[in-house]
């Protein structure tokens, strides 16, 4: 069963002059982990805000095509009732404190108690978020008061804590240290293992290497490729990614002809040290 | 020893002109430095430091670490709880953060924090028109400030009509107009794409030409260990460790710091090389020389 | 960067429900305006305010707040309403053209005086009471979800605004605009400093709000609350008690001339 499902989506933004998405069309199975990976403006947050219908009920402007959240239309559904089944993490990091609330455990908890989640519950479910993302020696401190990679790893703690089957992270990694990173990386296996389906973008090709089911490139608005992610992610370089440093090595070896020509480019350590023994 | 030549202070005013010519030689030193934040966090213990004018230092380090804390004491932003911080013969303390920044440039970790003009050409132009650039060379910085950060295009945007990635390309165009002898930048690697990185490394080498002293915070080892001959660790408000690439083959310092070794240095290990190279092309010719000696 | 005024003090003032403090400052507000003494500002502040602050561990900053705001303005009353009060007669001393007249001080004085009261009774539950706990009050009380939202984050307002007003003065700073010295700077970087204020504030409604969804702010469900709100039925007497005296107070002044001013 699909969780997702896009059909010929296409977004304009209001004052934008051209689309930012064009005929993209994909599914995303259930308990899966799909990345989407491009370069910058290539539309990737774009295509998060329409996932959790942040498009069209937010941002304004000329949607074609659809979005179906386990099986509801993302355009006939209230977001009020989007956001219940699908969490999305939104790429700054900065901006997303409630502002009523004065501690990172308070924080936590809004969207519970907007849930309607009982005390007792709540109180477990935040307990293992402050865990989950080293948050707990910052438990009582202010929203405001926390360095960079603390207030994004609070971002993601307040949408993981609502546990909804669906989650969307725009760039979950881009200010956490890499121990925070493989923590995340950790957490988002954990939760696809358990039935949880995760929509993730992330400049890491190393980590999507290691975990994503599936690889979606965007170029310039449009879905390029798609598939498994050692095949998709051979032609990184031409897409502007930040290729791994196993790819580069590998691709300049190849040039250089110290190694087969017809072997894939690794991805991984594992699969780097393979080629490279060989 | 420190090269002392105070030649932004008021009463050497033929000084102040002329700044390409005297070429400063700007060492900063940081001195027993704690700082508390007001409400109580330690985020800096003890911390004594000199960098010398022209290093090019990535400082790297786990969430929390007092990373931002510490290079906001390097223009002011912040004052030493206790100990000294002096940007060669400037003591923080007894400087205006507007005073410093004739010395040091500083790019925000978030740019929502830096950005307040209405369009990019005023923001890149807000800092030397405040250091009395005369009119002519002014438009020549904006016009150069542009053009090393991509930006032709945005010229007469609003900053907060462009996506995060270019309003952290304007923050760091609006240093590069400043030429200032010292650039800080926190977390410029941030939500880059391989343009983008490839573009902060042109610049870094750039300010390398000009001998600015260039200190940057990053998460990206791999880009760190590629760009910047000299890394500072940072765990729990103090500094673990300092040195060239090869500092990241110490287990400890990696577990203190939430690090993980760069990917080179990781597959390098992991092939049993005695040593690991700290970029592609020496992992290549490491490679050839022992493809040939089998 | 501070961006709230309460302040987290383990005080029995500060551990009453809110509504019981703003019981509190209103009865204290309503005295103050229905009760024909010249002095019963200051006597309630000394003995009412003062000592609750105390008690709330929390008199300096009640204080230090008060009259930064009191002080300005209780100069520019006495100047104005000495000077220009209409109808006074008994002039106190010359100065030129201009006489200092006795009614007018006293008119500045009762009216400084009460806006003193107000604000120090309005500090007093502002920087006691937890946001989240006054919201949930007001839910408690019938006040739909959102209001308390809007009103929680309103009275956030000022000392968010002081903070980005910071952060962007020290981002102009690190750029070379000279802000601190003398007035003369201040004031000409007051200038720049508007305009981002302003657009920095929309900006940011944009965001809360894309926040607040994200987090299923307006999920149709039955909220719940993760802070607990203790009351008592001393309590909930006293603040019985508190607003039937307000209200007598209220219509006393209206019928019995006594009491009115
Ligand atoms: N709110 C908006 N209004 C108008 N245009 C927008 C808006 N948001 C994004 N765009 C434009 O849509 C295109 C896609 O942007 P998007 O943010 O989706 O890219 P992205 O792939 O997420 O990039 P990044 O790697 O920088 O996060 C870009 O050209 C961008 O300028
Ligand atoms: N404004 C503040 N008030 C109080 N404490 C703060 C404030 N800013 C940061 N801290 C605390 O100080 C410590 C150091 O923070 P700092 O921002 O220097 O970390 P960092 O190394 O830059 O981390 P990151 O990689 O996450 O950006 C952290 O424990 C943080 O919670
Ligand atoms: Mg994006
Ligand atoms: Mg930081």
């Amino acid at each position: 069963m699909s969780s997702l499902a896009v059909e010929q989506l296409g977004f304009q933004y209001v004052q934008a002059k051209s689309d930012a998405l064009r005929g993209i069309t994909f599914e995303v199975p259930s308990s899966s982990i799909t990345a989407i990976v491009g370069a910058n403006g290539a539309g990737k947050s774009t295509l998060c805000y329409a996932l959790a219908g942040f498009i069209p009920h937010f941002f304004k402007g000329n949607m074609r095509g659809a979005v179906r959240v386990n099986g509801m239309d993302s355009k006939q559904t209230p977001l009020a009732q989007l956001v219940t089944q699908v969490g999305l993490a939104f790429q700054n990091p900065f901006n997303q404190i409630s502002g009523a609330k004065l501690t990172v455990s308070e924080e936590i908890a809004f969207g519970l108690e907007n849930l309607g989640v009982p005390r007792a519950e709540m109180e477990t479910r935040i307990a293992r978020a402050l865990e989950l993302f080293g948050l707990e020696q910052v438990a009582h401190q202010s929203p405001y008061a926390l360095s960079g990679g603390q207030q994004q790893r609070l971002a993601l703690a307040s949408i993981f804590v609502m546990e909804p089957p669906v989650m969307v992270l725009d760039e979950p990694t881009s200010q956490l240290d890499p121990q925070g990173t493989r923590e995340v990386m950790a957490a988002i296996q954990t939760l696809a293992a358990q039935g949880r389906t995760i929509v993730l973008v992330e400049h890491k090709l190393e980590w999507i290497a290691e975990l994503a089911t599936r690889v979606l490139v965007l170029h310039h608005g449009e879905l390029v490729a798609q598939g498994a992610p050692r095949e998709i992610l051979q032609c990184a370089d031409e897409w502007g990614l930040n290729e791994t440093r196993y790819a580069r090595a590998a691709r300049m070896a190849r040039e250089r002809g110290l190694v087969a020509k017809d072997v894939l480019l690794p991805q991984t350590l594992e699969q780097a040290t393979n080629f490279f023994r060989v | 020893m420190i090269f002392i030549f105070d030649f932004f202070q008021p009463h050497h005013s033929h000084g102040t002109s002329n700044f390409k010519n005297s070429n400063p030689k700007l060492n900063l030193q940081l001195s027993n430095l704690d700082f508390a934040y007001p409400n109580g966090t330690r985020a800096l213990n003890d911390v004594s430091l000199e960098i010398r004018a022209g290093s090019r230092i990535a400082v790297i380090g786990q969430n929390g670490a007092g990373k931002t804390t510490l290079v906001k004491h390097l223009n002011g932003l912040l004052k030493p709880t206790r100990g000294d911080v002096l940007i060669g013969d400037w003591n923080t303390r007894e400087h205006s953060i507007a005073q410093l920044a004739r010395r040091v440039g500083f790019v925000f970790q978030n740019p929502d924090d830096q950005l307040f003009k209405t369009s990019v050409r005023e923001e890149i132009a807000f800092g030397p028109t405040n250091l009395q650039v005369a009119a002519g060379e002014l438009e020549a910085r904006v016009a150069r400030a542009l053009e090393l950060c991509g930006l032709q295009n945005v010229r007469d945007t609003h900053p907060y009509d462009l996506q995060l990635w270019q309003r952290r390309w304007v923050t760091i165009a609006s240093v590069v107009a400043m030429q200032t002898p010292i650039v800080v930048l926190d977390e410029p690697t941030t939500g880059q794409d391989a343009f983008g990185l490839q573009r902060l490394a042109d610049l870094l080498e750039q300010w390398e030409r000009e001998h600015v002293t260039v200190i940057a915070v990053t998460h990206d080892l791999d880009f760190a260990v590629e760009q910047f001959p000299e890394l500072l660790v940072m765990a729990q408000g103090q500094v673990i460790a300092r040195g060239d690439a090869r500092v990241l083959n110490d287990e400890s310092v990696l577990k203190r710091a939430g690090l993980d070794a760069p990917q080179l240095v990781r597959l390098a290990n992991a092939l049993g090389w005695a040593d690991a190279p700290v970029n592609v092309r020496a992992f290549v010719a490491h490679l050839a020389q022992s493809k040939n000696t089998d | 960067m501070n961006q709230s005024f309460y302040l987290d003090r383990a005080s029995g003032w500060h551990a009453l429900h809110p509504l019981t403090k703003i019981a509190v400052a209103f009865a204290l507000s309503v005295t103050a305006f229905c009760v024909r003494w010249d002095f019963i500002s200051v006597a309630l502040f000394v003995f009412v305010v003062i000592p609750f602050a105390v008690w709330g561990n929390i008199w300096r900053p009640v204080l230090r707040a008060t009259f930064t705001v009191i002080l300005p303005l209780a100069v520019s009353l006495a100047l104005i309403q000495g000077f220009f009060f209409p109808g006074a007669q008994d002039v106190l001393f010359q100065i030129g053209p201009f006489a200092l007249k006795r009614e007018g001080l006293e008119f500045a004085f009762v009216t400084g005086t009460r806006l003193m009261l107000i604000a120090g009774a309005g500090l007093l539950v502002v920087y006691a009471t937890h946001p989240a706990d006054l919201a949930l009050a007001l839910v408690q009380a019938g006040a739909p979800y959102p209001l308390a939202y809007i009103i929680v984050t309103a009275i956030q307002l000022l000392p968010e605004m002081q903070a980005r007003a910071d952060g962007i003065l020290k981002a102009q700073q690190a750029r070379g605009l000279e802000t601190t010295g003398s007035l003369r700077v201040r004031v000409s970087a007051l200038l720049p400093l508007l305009a981002p204020l302003v657009y920095g504030a929309l900006e940011n409604v944009q965001e809360r709000a894309l926040a607040l969804d994200a987090r299923a702010f307006r999920a149709p469900r039955a909220k719940t609350s993760w802070r607990v709100l203790r009351d008592t039925l001393a309590q909930r007497a006293l603040r019985w008690l508190l607003v039937m005296f307000s209200i007598l107070l209220i219509v006393a002044s209206v019928f019995v001339p006594l009491f009115i001013r």
